[in-house]
């Protein structure tokens, strides 16, 4: 199995568009750090802090949000830390950036629709098909290369947004912990496992859509239909939820659960919804997405 | 002795066309086998089932003793094979490709790898990439992927096809050598029929997905000298006087017949017909003396109409 992945490996990193999908994620990276930098005034982790007790002392605000406010200068003060999602330091990008992980699904997409139906195209699959591997572990090492792919360009982009932060505030560690208000509670993460969290929750969302471009390349044998139909879910899929949230069934729809990380900011899609649900609900979709493509890979016949 | 390959009433349709209907044979250890038929006559499909990439609708294939069906990998363990074209990936090295193809088998080293590729004579441009290889060097990295792992059965899809005239006897050469020597059951199937003559041993024609000869390749090419071309005033009775009495196939051609027959019957069968009223005009050895043709008239042969 290893030797497999190793060769899906391979044939990933000897395309150009592999490495194009690399170079266009830290320019992205730098880039929108670049614009952002530009465009926004730096707020000093100091000034962040006094503008949340100014919040909180103000009678215009609203009373939740007052308590808010109270809550965290009052945690950052007896901590003696400032508010990090809130200031400009070398983490302000990298810690905005999970968000944008749907930029790299966009080349996970390409590539795990291609992964099999390229094969096809060239009749190399043939190749494959006639070795001694079971089906299954030809579909399952090129799923691991993909998933190991997205994985790079997940710390790549990471990574390059954390220099580009760097790059522009210099290096600078205002509080060890990300302190969030949420459902009305203190929340306190150490940075590195927020990072984590963010990142690796990104990281899932961008596997199920690439695991959709993977069904729909390994069934269709061809690649651009796969990938038009999955970027086509990957953008319209939440507005879909959003239309039709007035339904119960909008529950029961992937993309009301493929968001996971407004679900960690305590805003999921559908209000109520848990952990366990969404998991769950992922969980079933993902197996009968899999289910069929490598039941539908068993019994082909290879006649490309 | 088990046979290397043994296909037994093996059948595929596609949709509603019979691809491949009720085959059955063998291919031993030792001999090269070739397989022939026109276009569309079924040939891939049934090297496709006998490589698992389709699972035959009924009948059994096997390896030696291990059945082949679409998704068992024990006997395909066996076949080092070629279907149809030799496919690489254009993108990777020919080394590459040839570590590719190491990789989905067991017991391949790199030093096998050298070795195969000094075999087909590819070690001067085995680190360029494969997309720039000519057609006959295509032909050499399929070869070598197809001995890579040291088959027993090993199954190629006209070999020969771009290689040279010195090539095309280096790869002949080597074939029989590895049937004869090394014992290897080797199976081909070509368009180029001239060159079957030279490589085969045994010979399977396969006509809309049925085997309609099998048998060894002298026996075949044996037959071939014993035809005679026979011309005739036009006699209506002619047809199956001449059918029955030679009691093999009889082929329409040209302004006369074809069919099997020794030179030592031919006074015997003038006398027969003679006296059944036929007037012959002309009776010698048939022109057709290339396998090409006689692979026509075996593909062809609807017989008389």
């Amino acid at each position: 199995m290893i030797n497999l992945v190793k060769n899906e490996w391979m044939k990933l990193i000897h395309r150009r568009f592999t490495w194009i999908a690399v170079a266009l994620v830290v320019l992205a990276a730098f880039g929108t750090s670049y614009i952002s930098n530009a465009v926004t005034e730096p707020v000093a982790p100091e000034e962040a802090l006094s503008a949340l007790e100014q919040q909180a002392e103000s009678n215009e605000m609203p009373p939740e949000n007052r308590e808010r406010a109270e809550e965290l200068s009052f945690y950052h003060e007896n901590t003696g830390t400032y508010p990090l999602l809130e200031s400009t330091h070398a983490f302000t990008y990298v810690l905005e950036g999970a968000g944008s992980l749907a930029f790299i699904t966009m080349f996970t997409v390409i590539a795990g629709a291609a992964v099999t139906a390229s094969e096809h195209t060239t009749g190399t699959i043939k190749l494959l098909a006639a070795s001694p591997v079971a089906r299954w572990k030809i579909l399952l090492s090129k799923l691991s290369a993909i998933a190991a792919y997205g994985l790079l360009l997940t710390i790549v982009f990471a990574l390059s947004q954390l220099g580009a932060g760097i790059l522009f505030h210099g290096f600078s560690i205002p509080s060890p912990e990300v302190i969030q208000w949420v459902d009305g509670m203190i929340r306190a993460v150490s940075l590195p496992v927020y990072l984590g969290i963010t990142y690796g929750l990104a990281y899932v969302e961008m596997m199920i859509f690439t695991v959709i471009a993977f069904t729909l390349g390994t069934l269709f044998k061809s690649q651009a239909p796969a990938v038009a139909f999955s970027l086509v879910l990957l953008f319209m899929g939440p507005q879909l939820v959003f239309l039709a949230s007035a339904y119960d069934w909008a529950f029961y729809v992937l993309f009301a659960h493929t968001s996971l990380l407004t679900l960690f900011q305590g805003q999921p899609m559908i209000d109520g919804t848990s952990w366990w649900q969404s998991a769950g609900i992922l969980f079933l979709y993902v197996s009968i997405l899999l289910g069929t493509t490598f039941a539908v890979f068993h019994k082909r016949d290879i006649t490309d | 002795m088990t046979s290397a390959l043994t296909v037994k009433n093996a059948a595929k349709s596609f949709g509603n066309t019979a691809a491949v209907q009720n085959v059955s044979f063998s291919v031993e250890s030792g001999s090269v086998t070739g397989l022939l038929g026109p276009n569309g006559a079924g040939k891939t499909t049934l090297i496709r089932m006998i490589t698992g990439l389709v699972r035959p609708d009924s009948g059994s294939i096997f390896i030696y003793d291990s059945k082949v069906t679409g998704s068992s990998p024990e006997g395909r363990k066996k076949i080092g094979a070629v279907v149809e074209n030799p496919e690489m990936y254009s993108y990777l090295s020919g080394w590459k490709n040839l570590l590719h193809f190491s990789r989905l088998h067991s017991g391949v080293d790199k030093k096998r790898i050298q070795e195969v590729t000094e075999l087909v004579g590819l070690s001067g441009r085995i680190h360029e990439k494969a997309g720039t290889y000519s057609l006959g060097m295509r032909q050499r990295l399929g070869l070598a992927q197809a001995l890579l792992h040291r088959p027993s059965l090993l199954i190629l899809d006209e070999p020969t096809n771009g290689l040279d005239p010195a090539g095309i006897r280096e790869i002949r050469t080597y074939l029989r050598k590895l049937a004869h020597e090394e014992n290897l059951a080797v199976l081909v199937s070509s368009h180029l029929l001239s060159e079957m003559e030279l490589l085969c041993d045994e010979l399977l024609v396969i006509q809309q997905g049925s085997l309609t000869h099998t048998g060894s390749m002298s026996l075949f090419l044996e037959q071939e000298e014993n035809s005679m071309y026979l011309e005739t005033e036009p006699s209506p009775t002619l047809p199956s006087v001449l059918e029955h009495y030679m009691e093999t196939d009889v082929i329409k051609k040209e302004n006369g017949w074809v069919f099997t027959c020794r030179k030592e019957q031919v006074p015997d069968l003038l006398q027969h017909l003679v006296d059944h009223g036929v007037r012959v005009t002309e009776i010698r050895p048939s022109r057709s003396t290339t396998l090409e043709e006689k692979f026509l008239t075996v593909t062809e042969g609807g017989g008389l109409t």
